[in-house]
């Protein structure tokens, strides 16, 4: 069933089917929020307030995008209004079950780099932070960011870049080593 | 093409969103250019860490779903704003930064206003008092004590030329008394016929007694006080700092066993310094017989609060002003020693055995052992003890012209600190001083080998060395050994 299908359902009366919305989006919502605001307990409470948001103004939703960009749209609101509320809490490392293969070695060196990863995008402008979990970690494209986060293309191609180049900096360890070993 | 690395056509390159020609003329610009290529691997490099970092399942969460169901329960979908949330309806207290700075602004006026208008009412309403006042005074209240200033001016007058005068007496005094000062490293000692300075320089150095010299400065007396702790150099800052001898150096020995202030004053002030020390302070108590006769008569006056120290100063009250032989002097210095430690202490009191009754008295009562002796050696009075004020006196055998040869410390009031002090003065050549014999000195030294000395007080106790010079007199020429002052 089409989401398109089951909002018209949810809009009929059928609430219990808004259920279905919500099972259907909440990992790809749970995992931007993650990213976004650096803390999986935060993501899930915004999460949570972002499809309860979305079902109290469903009838707004006019359909012109897809449902998911919309409610990509209310998650990065309230990932916004959240960072303005309060710092980031950068994520504790957790057991990576990459970890858990035979090349011990090598698990241990992804799990670093996610933690080095979610480090530096805590400590980036929140602005930049949207635009590049969008466009390299949810591999949106810049019309999609725009219209998620209601802003000009031009914009999304320089905060991309911005937040990139940033990005360089804080995960030289990395990046570096790697360009200088490929 | 040119390109900066700041320019995000980089990363639209790098994302594949740029036309053929585009894209050829990036990729041909990052090549000529060793920055550009460094800087777009490492982009590159950037976006594969976040695909990869992000590519990591997110489990659902059943708990979610029932949390959100059960908020809903009960609604219908509306047409609320879903981009608004708690954040955004609030209240704007986060105002803008203008907005901020004009109440600023408008409370500060405000507040600025209410003063203005404040000092002025106070001011319209002194000027009121003032008129009310000169009102009530009649016309020549104002003009009632004009006739104080030129008194006032003559009494100004004749003041300074009276201390003119005085001072001038002074000086030429000094001018026909100036014995020759030598200085021996840091000692300082008179010179005289029968003394070999050197020599006794070094004995007292030995012994731990140090005399500073002070050769500037007519008229002042240069004094350097040894501090055994810091509770003594508290007590005797205070007095530095409200009396008009002035600070003139510090030093802090290795060890920190003796910190030494060096004072400059004129002689007057020295002596109502160490006359202040001796009343005020409660823990040390100077020698009356060291003071000048004004310094005692002034004691005097203070009434019960001197009288121990004027008790014990009968003989060098009496020594004072008039030079000693020194077997009198050391005999009824030690005998004055004697008499604060005990009667065993007293029958030793002829001259040849004083010093070991002083010794073994001192020694007991201050761990001071050789104190006395030393002074006696030196021509220093010496004093120690503990307990009540204790004002045993050495005196000298260098005659004192002014009364103020010597000082000495005690303890008081639960022995808070043991005190000596000694003073040097240049003195004026009698002929008592030059024949005087110096055999009880000898005798002494023949009768009590002197004990090391032992410096370092008892725990709990502040120990006050002062050394003073006299410059009251310059020296008349300096030996052809020493540089001139």
């Amino acid at each position: 069933m089409q989401d398109s299908e089951i909002i018209e359902r949810v809009l009929a009366g059928d609430h219990a089917a808004y259920a279905t919305l919500v099972e259907r989006h909440q990992p790809q919502i749970l995992r931007l929020l993650e990213r976004l605001v650096g803390c999986r307990e935060t993501a899930q409470d915004l999460a949570q307030e972002a499809f309860i948001a979305a079902f109290r103004g469903l009838k707004s939703f006019q359909q012109k995008s897809s449902f998911s960009t919309w409610l990509y749209r209310i998650a990065c609101n309230k990932a916004t209004s959240a960072a303005r509320r309060r710092r980031p809490v950068p994520l504790a490392p957790t057991a990576d079950p990459v970890a858990e293969t035979s090349d011990v070695s090598t698990g241990l060196e992804q799990a670093d780099r996610r933690h080095a990863v979610e480090q530096a995008l805590a400590q980036l402008d929140e602005r930049y932070r949207a635009v590049v979990v969008l466009a390299d970690m949810e591999e949106a494209s810049y019309e999609s960011i725009a219209g998620i986060l209601d802003i000009p293309i031009g914009t999304v191609r320089s905060r991309l870049h911005r937040a990139r180049v940033e990005l360089r900096e804080r995960l030289k360890a990395f990046v570096t080593a790697e360009a200088s070993s490929s | 093409m040119t390109l900066e690395p700041d320019s995000p056509t980089i990363s639209e390159w790098l994302d594949g969103r740029l036309s053929g020609d585009e894209a050829d003329a990036v990729a041909a610009a990052v090549r000529s250019n060793p920055e550009l290529t460094a800087l777009a691997t490492e982009l590159r490099r950037v976006k594969e860490t976040l695909l990869e970092a992000g590519d990591h399942p997110v489990e659902a969460s059943r708990s979610l779903v029932s949390a959100v169901m059960t908020a809903i329960a009960g609604e219908a979908p509306g047409d609320a704003d879903p981009f608004l949330d708690a954040v955004s309806t609030q209240p704007p207290h986060d105002e803008t930064d203008a907005e901020v700075d004009q109440k600023v602004d408008d409370e500060w006026q405000q507040l600025e206003q209410q003063r203005l208008t404040q000092e002025r009412a106070e001011a319209f309403e002194d000027e009121d008092a003032i008129r009310e006042a000169r009102r009530l005074e009649g016309p020549s209240a104002g003009s009632d004590r004009h006739w104080l200033k030129p008194v006032l001016s003559v009494a100004l007058a004749a003041g300074l030329v009276v201390a003119v005068l005085l001072n001038i007496g002074d000086q030429s005094d000094s001018d026909t008394a100036a014995p020759p000062v030598r200085q021996v490293g840091e000692v300082a000692v008179v010179e005289r016929p029968q003394v070999d300075a050197a020599a006794l320089a070094e004995r007292m150095i030995a012994r731990g007694i140090e005399l500073t010299a002070g050769k500037q400065s007519m008229g002042t007396l240069h004094m350097t006080v040894h501090l055994g702790d810091r509770e003594g150099r508290r007590q005797f800052e205070e007095l530095l700092a409200r009396s008009r001898v002035t600070l003139d150096r510090e030093e802090t020995m290795t060890g920190g066993q003796v910190e030494r202030i060096g004072c400059l004053g004129r002689a007057a002030e020295v002596d109502r310094l160490l006359e202040t020390l001796a009343v005020s302070t409660g823990s040390l108590v100077v020698q009356a017989g060291s003071l000048s006769p004004e310094a005692i008569e002034r004691l005097e006056r203070r009434g019960p609060v001197a009288e121990p120290m004027l008790a014990a100063a009968d003989v060098e009250v009496k020594t004072a002003t008039e030079p000693q032989p020194a077997a009198t002097a050391i005999a009824s210095a030690q005998a004055g020693a004697a008499r604060q430690v005990g009667p065993t202490a007293e029958e030793a009191s002829p001259a040849a055995d004083a010093v070991a009754a002083s010794d073994a008295g001192l020694a007991a009562a201050a761990g001071l052992p050789a104190a006395a002796e030393l002074a006696a050696d030196a021509g220093i009075a010496a004093d120690a003890g503990k307990g009540a004020p204790l004002e045993a006196v050495a005196q000298s055998d260098a005659p004192q012209p002014r009364g103020r040869s010597l000082a000495m410390g005690g303890g008081a009031g639960g022995g808070a600190m043991i005190g000596a002090m000694s003073r040097v003065a240049t003195v004026e050549p009698s002929a008592e001083a030059i024949t005087a014999p110096q055999a009880p000195v000898a005798d002494a030294d023949a009768a009590s080998p002197p004990p090391p000395p032992q410096l370092i007080p008892p725990e709990g106790f502040v120990r006050l060395w002062i050394d003073i010079v006299d410059d009251t007199k310059a020296p008349a020429a300096p030996p052809a050994d020493q540089p001139a002052p």
